[in-house]
């Protein structure tokens, strides 16, 4: 999770330099539905990422306190993201919050989702067709746990079809 | 509110629904005109026979006017054609007068049809207009006539010389229509055959149209029982569509029987002549009840047929398979052929009384007992047969045909019904022509002019007389006395003349004889009979010779080879005999009801094609796109309606066949070659009417046009 | 799998159907015995890539090579002749003959080839292997959905062809049925050496395919490279 963290943080950054309490405020608009994310954690991604040369604080304020540091991602920091951004996820099961995650920043920041979407889907059906070839000859009892991890990800490849057949709406809705 | 719901989704379907809506009322359009074509039939033949009522007078008619007349009607012809000629003196002030006049003509005058009066206008006097001795004075009303293309002429003499006429009787009045008609036994079954001919198989088309997109009917109905219609809205919706198209079909087909009717008037012709428009009218009431019934008939057909079809939210379910037909279905079929056998046997039993009613009964029964069997046991045959065809078939599209008859045998029966009873009604005729056609029409010598003289006066023979004419005289019990060698001159008879005439046939040109004999010693004193006169051939110098004979004898009856030749009926010898029998006008409708009942078939069958192809657009549709050619296709759907088509004529032709054998086998008699060949031409033209469904057979199961389905 | 030889190619699809585009340049291609799984969201021309691929339709523009020969141009009859031939078709539904048995629908292609008595014989030994022994006299009204696709298949794969299309051919079918009617058609054609083009919008059912190929909007959807 925290390395989806720090890379959706990347991502926020990626438009603007921004507080930290500011990127807390957008995670969670956007993301928190699954799980918000508490200060601590994005102060200590930050500082992780900092550390890592990913970001760099551009100014501090007067005041104590975290939050009163602005942080600006770094050329390194974008390469990083578009790396994250560019790889298919290997299918499991709860990956659509990833998933969700990296359409959100893709439209947001202007990159093509649709590509995104088209490489994760030969991914999946990859890993069904492997699947599928594997039930073949697999005793009951695997073929049951074949089919339970076949149906999730089927679900996540539908999710995948009707996002990339939502592109367009979505660019327009999705507001950090 | 459900009518109005009914109407509001029976056009909502756009093209296709239209397409429907188009196909249901002109089917039922042209039913209509079947139907009422068919009504019209019988006026028609009822007006023809009371039209002719005036010209069957003799001096047994009742009285129609105070006074008498003297009166001598002739049936003359001239090329082929019937000229009644009649020759007539008022007995005073007040005689009767035939319809069609306002008196009768006075001596010197006459009075013609008009297609007389044009006739005599283009013929030259000797050789037709000499044998009407008087002055065009008038010309007869259509009342009086037959048929607007009949030849009259009245011509008025005095009485005395009508008295000294040969011939010539004493009546009190004209034969009135209906007085006499008293139709046989015999003509009443022949009636009632050709009333269930020709109004059954109509019926059964106009349940058929109503069929037409029956599957993507209930795909329909079962969307909208989906929607929460119950199983009686969806009954109401059918109900409504079929009655919208059904009205609307009954509408176009009265226009059309408007339209046609003239034109029925213009071509129909029975025995070469037409019918007067008038005739050709069914009457007020039927057609009252056809408009109503047609309607109430395809909503009837509609809904047993979606009775039989369970239709749920989920979709058309066809309730369990239809049973198939069992064997009883033969039973009113042997009924009637026992019932014949027996009324065979009782009328040949001479203690049996002539007139019994139940034998008349039987008589009725008996082959309506088949006709129905006919009709009833259609699916049974259809059934087995292809079945068996199923089981050898090698190639795929008989197999397919087979199987879809044999699924529902009752649909392949019902398309093909008006054949069958054609066929049944057609067998004996034919059978019994083939006798007549294959012997010539008359034993006269082309050339001959045949006259019969009985009763003239030797010396008013003379302007005849040469050395090439033949005379025969009257012998005892109507033989005819004369020189074989002669008579072979000029006819085709030889030598030895029979004694006895059993089978009169071709002889009876020669004005019926009972036998022939050699002239005795003393046969120079008994009256001559008949002369025949030789001539060069031409029509004109026959018809010369007729003049002169009948200028001579208005009562002489003449016969040339041309007579019978000549297309259409043989003349009626003798004018008492004319007519009589409503039987000879009933039996040459026939043409025209074999005509109208292959219009039928060809009819039904094209609507069952269609509607077989709507049923299995999708199939045929994806079978095409596995590489099944239209032209299998079509194939197909031709040996769909060829197969029972065939089965039900053999089937019934035998079954025809057998009971002719059965009743006397001694008599029995195949089809003849002309008659096969005829039904052949008629099965094969239904059929390739039906081949205006090709087009729609490539339309319908074009791949795009099934894919978004 | 696939044995790497070309069987079929279609160069630069274009198809519409009066102003609507369905196909706009579609480039494929499937190897002999290879299992090809067509998918897309539905309207995304699919269906008309078969239908251009198997020879029903004709496309605007473009071409379609089978076995090194174009067979886009040929008259219809020639088309006609060569689906009959070399080719096998399942469809969604639909496609049994109503009045005829089982065993008469699956020997049907032989029937029509004028294999005769034969046919029957060879239609015979199918049931057994698509799990239809003693079905043979049913009608297909009587079966199953299941039941009456691997009926289809049957009479897909019985003449022989070189290449089945099956379109949505588990379309009406629930999950489990699904799996079976795709498991025969997969493995029988594998036995069989046919090579099999299915489309479909069932991420499970590509999953049986040795290849994927997606349609988008009248086009191949060309994966991008991961960077």
């Amino acid at each position: 999770m925290s390395v989806t963290v720090s890379h959706v943080l990347l991502g926020l950054l990626e438009d603007t330099e921004r507080h930290g309490y500011d990127l807390k405020q957008s995670y969670d608009r956007v993301f928190g539905v699954f799980r918000p994310v508490r200060f601590g954690q994005v102060y200590r991604t930050l500082a992780q990422l900092q550390r890592d040369g990913l970001v760099e604080i551009v100014g501090v304020e007067a005041g104590a306190g975290p939050d009163r540091k602005r942080y600006s991602i770094t050329a390194e920091g974008v390469t990083d993201l578009e790396r994250w951004l560019s790889e298919p996820e290997d299918p499991q099961p709860h990956l659509q919050t990833v998933l969700f995650q990296k359409v959100v920043l893709a439209l947001q920041s202007g990159r093509p989702a649709q590509a995104f979407l088209d490489t994760q889907r030969e991914r999946h059906l990859a890993v069904m067709r492997e699947l599928t070839a594997a039930r073949r000859t697999a005793s009951p009892q695997e073929s049951l746990l074949i089919d339970y991890q076949l149906f999730h990800i089927e679900a996540d490849l539908r999710w995948i079809d009707h996002a990339a057949g939502r592109l367009g709406a979505l660019a327009e809705e999705i507001q950090l | 509110m459900n009518i109005v719901l009914g109407l509001r989704i029976a056009f909502a379907g756009g093209r296709e629904s239209v397409a429907r809506f188009a196909l249901m009322a002109s089917g039922v359009a042209i039913g209509v005109v079947l139907l009422l074509f068919s009504l019209t039939a019988m006026p028609g033949l009822q007006g023809r026979i009371d039209r002719y009522a005036w010209h069957r007078t003799d001096a047994s008619t009742p009285a129609t006017a105070p006074d008498a007349a003297l009166w001598l009607a002739v049936t003359d012809r001239y090329a082929g054609q019937n000229i009644i000629r009649v020759h007539i003196a008022a007995l005073g002030a007040r005689p009767p007068v035939p319809p069609g006049l306002d008196r009768l003509p006075g001596a010197g005058e006459m009075v013609v049809s008009p297609a007389l009066a044009e006739l005599l206008r283009t013929v030259p006097d000797d050789q037709l207009g000499d044998r009407f001795p008087g002055q065009v004075t008038g010309t007869i009303g259509l009342e009086g006539l037959v048929s607007p293309d009949e030849l009259v002429a009245i011509v008025g003499h005095t009485p005395e010389q009508l008295r000294a006429t040969v011939g010539a009787y004493e009546i009190r009045g004209f034969e009135r229509p209906g007085e006499e008609m008293d139709l046989g036994i015999f003509v009443q079954i022949l009636v009632t055959m050709l009333a269930v001919l020709l109004v059954g198989p109509v019926l059964v088309f106009i349940a058929l149209v109503t069929r037409v997109g029956a599957a993507r009917r209930e795909q329909r109905f079962a969307a909208i029982r989906l929607a929460g219609a119950t199983r009686g809205q969806t009954g109401v919706l059918a109900a409504t569509e079929t009655a919208v198209a059904a009205i609307g079909g009954v509408l176009l087909g009265s226009l059309g029987y408007a339209v046609a009717r003239p034109v029925a008037a213009k071509h129909v012709r029975l025995e070469g002549l037409r019918f007067p428009l008038d005739d050709l009218a069914a009457p007020a009431w039927q057609v009252a009840v056809v408009l109503g019934a047609v309607p109430l008939i395809a909503v009837a057909t509609t809904l047993v047929a979606l009775h039989r079809v369970q239709i749920t939210p989920l979709g058309a379910r066809r309730r369990v398979r239809r049973r198939p037909p069992r064997a009883w279905r033969l039973v009113p079929i042997a009924v009637g052929i026992l019932g014949i056998m027996a009324i065979d046997q009782r009328s040949s039993d001479p203690d049996a009384p002539a007139d019994d009613p139940a034998l008349a009964l039987l008589g009725v029964v008996a082959p309506l007992s088949i006709l129905v069997g006919i009709v009833i046991s259609g699916p049974w045959l259809c059934m087995w047969i292809s079945r068996g065809l199923a089981r050898l078939s090698r190639r795929a599209t008989t197999l397919m045909a087979a199987r879809r008859i044999a699924a529902d045998p009752y649909a392949a029966s019902h398309a093909v019904i008006a054949v069958a009873l054609a066929v049944f009604v057609a067998t004996p005729i034919g059978v019994a022509a083939e006798a007549s056609a294959d012997a010539p029409r008359t034993v006269l010598d082309p050339g001959v002019v045949a006259i019969q003289v009985v009763g003239a006066a030797e010396e008013t023979l003379a302007p005849l007389m040469s050395d090439r004419v033949v005379v025969a005289r009257s012998g005892p019990g109507r033989s005819m006395i004369v020189p074989c060698a002669e008579l072979a001159r000029v006819t085709s008879l030889t030598c030895p003349l029979p004694v006895e005439v059993g089978e009169r046939g071709p002889v009876a040109a020669l004005f019926y004889p009972n036998g022939f004999a050699e002239p005795g010693p003393n046969a120079d004193r008994l009256p001559i009979d008949t002369l025949f006169v030789p001539t060069d051939g031409t029509l004109a110098a026959e018809e010369r010779i007729r003049t002169l004979a009948v200028r001579t004898m208005p009562h002489a009856l003449t016969r040339t080879y041309r007579d019978y030749a000549a297309e259409g009926p043989a003349p009626q010898p003798i004018d008492a005999e004319l007519y009589k029998s409503a039987l000879g006008g009933a039996e040459s409708l026939f043409p025209i009801a074999m005509a109208f009942v292959v219009l039928v078939a060809a009819c039904s069958l094209t609507v069952s094609t269609v509607a077989g192809l709507m049923d299995r657009r999708r199939p045929f549709a994806l079978l095409r796109a596995s590489g099944v050619s239209v032209r299998e296709l079509r194939w197909l759907a031709l040996l769909e309606t060829a197969v029972p088509l065939a089965l039900t004529v053999l089937g019934v032709m035998g079954t025809t066949l057998l009971v002719g054998f059965l009743v006397a086998p001694s008599e029995f008699a195949w089809p003849s070659p002309g008659f096969l060949l005829g039904v052949t031409a008629a099965v094969l033209t239904a059929l390739a009417v039906c081949m205006i469904t090709w087009p729609l057979m490539d339309v319908a199961t074009r791949h795009d046009n099934v894919r978004f389905e | 799998m696939s044995n790497g030889t070309t069987l079929l190619t279609g160069r630069g699809l274009h198809k519409s159907f009066g102003p609507t585009p369905a196909l706009r340049g579609v480039d494929m291609s499937v190897d002999a015995g290879e299992v090809l799984a067509v998918m897309g969201p539905s309207g995304a021309g699919k269906s008309t890539l078969l239908h251009c691929l198997a020879g029903i339709l004709t496309p605007d523009s473009g071409d379609v090579t089978f076995d090194g020969q174009r067979i886009d141009h040929l008259p219809d009859w020639q088309r006609s002749r060569l689906r009959r031939k070399s080719f096998g078709f399942v469809f969604q539904f639909g496609q049994l003959v109503p009045e005829l048995p089982v065993l008469e629908n699956i020997a049907l292609p032989l029937l029509l080839a004028g294999r005769g008595r034969r046919a029957m014989a060879a239609a015979e030994t199918w049931l057994p292997r698509l799990g239809l022994a003693g079905l043979g006299r049913r009608l297909p009204g009587e079966l199953s959905g299941g039941q009456g696709q691997r009926v289809a298949i049957a009479r897909a794969l019985i003449a022989g062809p070189r290449l089945v299309f099956a379109d949505e051919p588990t379309g009406s079918l629930d999950s489990v049925a699904a799996d079976e009617v795709m498991e025969l058609l997969v493995s029988t054609a594998k036995t069989e050496r046919t090579g099999v083009v299915v489309v479909t919008h069932e991420p499970r059912v590509a999953a049986y395919a040795d290849r994927t190929v997606t349609v988008r909007d009248g086009f191949v959807v060309q994966p991008a490279a991961v960077p």
